[in-house]
């Protein structure tokens, strides 16, 4: 036998095809990820749809499990007061927020994707929010909200002219739902500013890749801004606004919060409140799982609605 | 023949100059002005909104505390003082605080991006067998709440052991939870904060690279590995950038892994939730200050009002991004630039 490379395993890899040695180097990449998805995401999963079914208690060494059917289910829904209220909210208010979010994210980025004098300073301005993420609303919510509102309270004025807005909508004869989302839109402007950062990001990167022949040509047929707008550049970043709307929908759930009586329910806080201060642990699965499903399904209708108007190029 | 064409030539100025002070084009001209101011106007208002809390949270940082709810300043305080920094230093014990924050950040930012660039390449180059099947649940673990897998994981920390091996060597299985390895080991294996997004990131990069670099590698006798970190690492420097940026500041910012895995004070997000939390009675702000009254300098104003408590809690928001600023405006040219070439979503 006088083949190459010998005997052993290192004869063994010699002698391999090209693409089946493609493959190995290819799952040996791929283990890492591959042992964090079976250990952290997929068995941790089964074990979450177990627990919802149990009563479940932490002690030494593991957990003890007592099957309880579906009552974590239906306590969760009929004798909680607030999981009802948080699930319902979070899919009201976020759909509407993320519409909000594309329309400025992709109104941000293409303006600080054009070419005008001044463009390196509206770029790091405009990657701010990018950067530092929500931690600048948060921050100017504490700022804002104690301090100012006293001021406010003590003066008369009002906060950033939104009353202003208020009044011309409500005399303009508007229908209320209308008038109060506007508003509400307008309160939140920081919120959307701190949570369409990656969006922006994400069309910045798509409008780098429409090719300029495109709008050479489109210039010479004697198109305007505006129709290039519509015809070249919607058509070409509609993939990107799949994946922004899906970001932007998981971000927003995760981060979806509702104040009561003046005290603020996260619905991440709660679910944790509930097994780690409760030690209800069992019922704290099942609202993650309903969480879960909820997710996923307004992921998905949102997604197969979207696709059906994406245009992909090639 | 020059008669000829310099007449010519007087033509066409003068046609050039008739042409200019026609309808259609001096339209045309007015409406591109009106289209750059409303363009500059648009950057000026959302500017305007993304600087306001930061300006706002500055302003309000060196306001001096008796001049909280006057009137008299708006931007610049009337009286400048040091002093609300100087006590929100102090409640987050800062220096130790921050370089703790820094180390952890930085290790799970380096796990993350390192785990992130091999799993995409994988999924990029390397030809596997149901290769779209397991790049589906990358996908599903964007999209699953991490929430989802809360309680099961934090049992795993909590009993943690390689097929028995700590059992057996010192009796009992590890405690991870309250130690950063907790976190380390999320992040090495892919799990951490918004992974699967990286893993996105890195093979839609990878797939945008040129095949013939690497195939001439090949070639010429390099191995994979050789070839990944040889030629395809010092080629995707944007990547890089873009997913250490977005995981830093990510991570950073993030309370909810290391509330569950690793709550400990020295967190600085963790330090600030306990500070802001709503508790019966006095409010935390005070306490700590309380705890920490030995180390304040008798000089500082303190207050024991609820708008001071809130002054602190502003001035500890500031010092807890204030290392983000320092960093954004560092490199904040190059991941531009990084974004731009990585063209993350090809």
């Amino acid at each position: 036998m006088n083949r190459i490379g010998g005997r052993g395993i290192k004869g063994w890899y010699y002698r391999l095809e090209l693409s089946r040695k493609t493959r190995l180097w290819g799952l040996i990449f791929l283990i890492p990820w591959l042992t964090g998805f079976l250990v952290f995401f997929l068995k941790p999963l089964v074990e979450t749809i177990y627990y919802s079914f149990n009563n479940v208690k932490i002690i030494e060494g593991g957990v003890s499990t007592e099957y309880v059917k579906w009552n974590n289910y239906i306590r969760a829904f009929t004798v909680d007061t607030m999981f009802n209220r948080l699930i319902l909210t979070m899919i009201s208010k976020t759909l509407p927020q993320v519409l909000i979010v594309i329309i400025f994210s992709l109104l941000a980025a293409i303006l600080i994707n054009g070419k005008y004098p001044g463009r390196s300073i509206a770029r790091t301005i405009f990657f701010i929010p990018i950067i530092m993420g929500t931690s600048i609303a948060s921050a100017s919510l504490v700022g804002n909200d104690i301090i100012s509102q006293e001021i406010m309270a003590s003066t008369g004025m009002n906060t950033f002219g939104t009353r202003l807005i208020l009044d011309v909508l409500a005399n303009t004869g508007l229908p209320t739902e209308i008038v109060g989302y506007v508003s509400g839109a307008v309160s939140g402007i920081f919120q959307i500013l701190a949570i369409s950062g990656v969006p922006t990001l994400i069309f910045l990167a798509g409008l780098q890749s429409i090719p300029p022949s495109l709008y050479e040509v489109a210039n010479i047929e004697g198109a305007s801004a505006y129709e290039a707008f519509w015809k070249i550049t919607l058509p070409m970043v509609s993939p990107m606004v799949l994946v922004c709307a899906v970001y932007s929908i998981i971000d927003a759930f995760f981060r979806h919060t509702i104040m009561v009586d003046g005290t603020n329910y996260g619905i991440v806080n709660y679910m944790y409140s509930i097994a780690f201060n409760q030690a209800n642990y069992g019922l704290s699965a099942a609202m993650t799982v309903v969480y879960m499903l909820v997710s996923i399904i307004v992921v998905s209708v949102v997604s197969f609605l979207i696709s059906k108007v994406v245009f992909y190029y090639d | 023949m020059i008669k000829a064409y310099s007449s010519k030539a007087a033509s066409d100025t003068s046609h050039g100059l008739i042409k200019k002070l026609t309808l259609p084009y001096m339209q045309k001209k007015i409406r591109r002005l009106i289209l750059l101011l409303f363009r500059y106007a648009l950057i000026i208002c959302i500017s305007y909104m993304i600087l306001y809390p930061l300006l706002q949270m500055l302003s309000t940082s060196f306001k001096h505390p008796y001049d909280i709810g006057s009137l008299s300043s708006i931007w610049i305080p009337e009286n400048i003082t040091f002093d609300n920094i100087r006590i929100a230093a102090i409640v987050l014990n800062y220096e130790k605080s921050l370089l703790y924050t820094f180390v952890c950040t930085f290790f799970v930012m380096l796990l993350q991006m390192f785990n992130a660039a091999f799993a995409g390449y994988a999924f990029a180059r390397l030809k596997l067998k149901g290769g779209r099947l397991l790049f589906g649940l990358v996908l599903l673990t964007i999209i699953v709440p991490p929430t989802s897998m809360m309680l099961p994981q934090y049992v795993f920390f909590r009993n943690f052991d390689l097929f028995g091996i700590f059992k057996a060597i010192t009796g009992s299985k590890l405690n991870l939870l309250g130690k950063p390895s907790s976190l380390y080991l999320l992040a090495a294996l892919g799990q951490g904060l918004n992974a699967g997004l990286f893993v996105y990131i890195f093979r839609q990069f990878f797939r945008g690279l040129p095949r013939e670099l690497e195939e001439a590698a090949y070639v010429d006798g390099a191995g994979y590995l050789r070839i990944f970190f040889r030629i395809v690492l010092p080629s995707s420097k944007p990547a890089f950038l873009t997913v250490g940026v977005l995981s830093f500041v990510w991570n950073w910012n993030d309370s909810y892994f290391p509330r569950l895995f690793n709550p400990t004070d020295q967190y600085l997000r963790i330090r600030m939730n306990t500070l802001s939390a709503a508790s019966g009675g006095t409010s935390n702000v005070q306490l700590a200050i309380g705890n920490a009254i030995s180390r304040i300098p008798p000089d500082i104003v303190r207050l024991t009002s609820q708008p001071y408590d809130a002054l602190i809690l502003t001035c500890c928001s500031l010092l807890i991004i204030l290392p983000l600023i320092i960093l954004f405006l560092i490199i904040q040219k190059h991941f531009i630039e990084g974004v731009e070439r990585s063209g993350i979503v090809g």
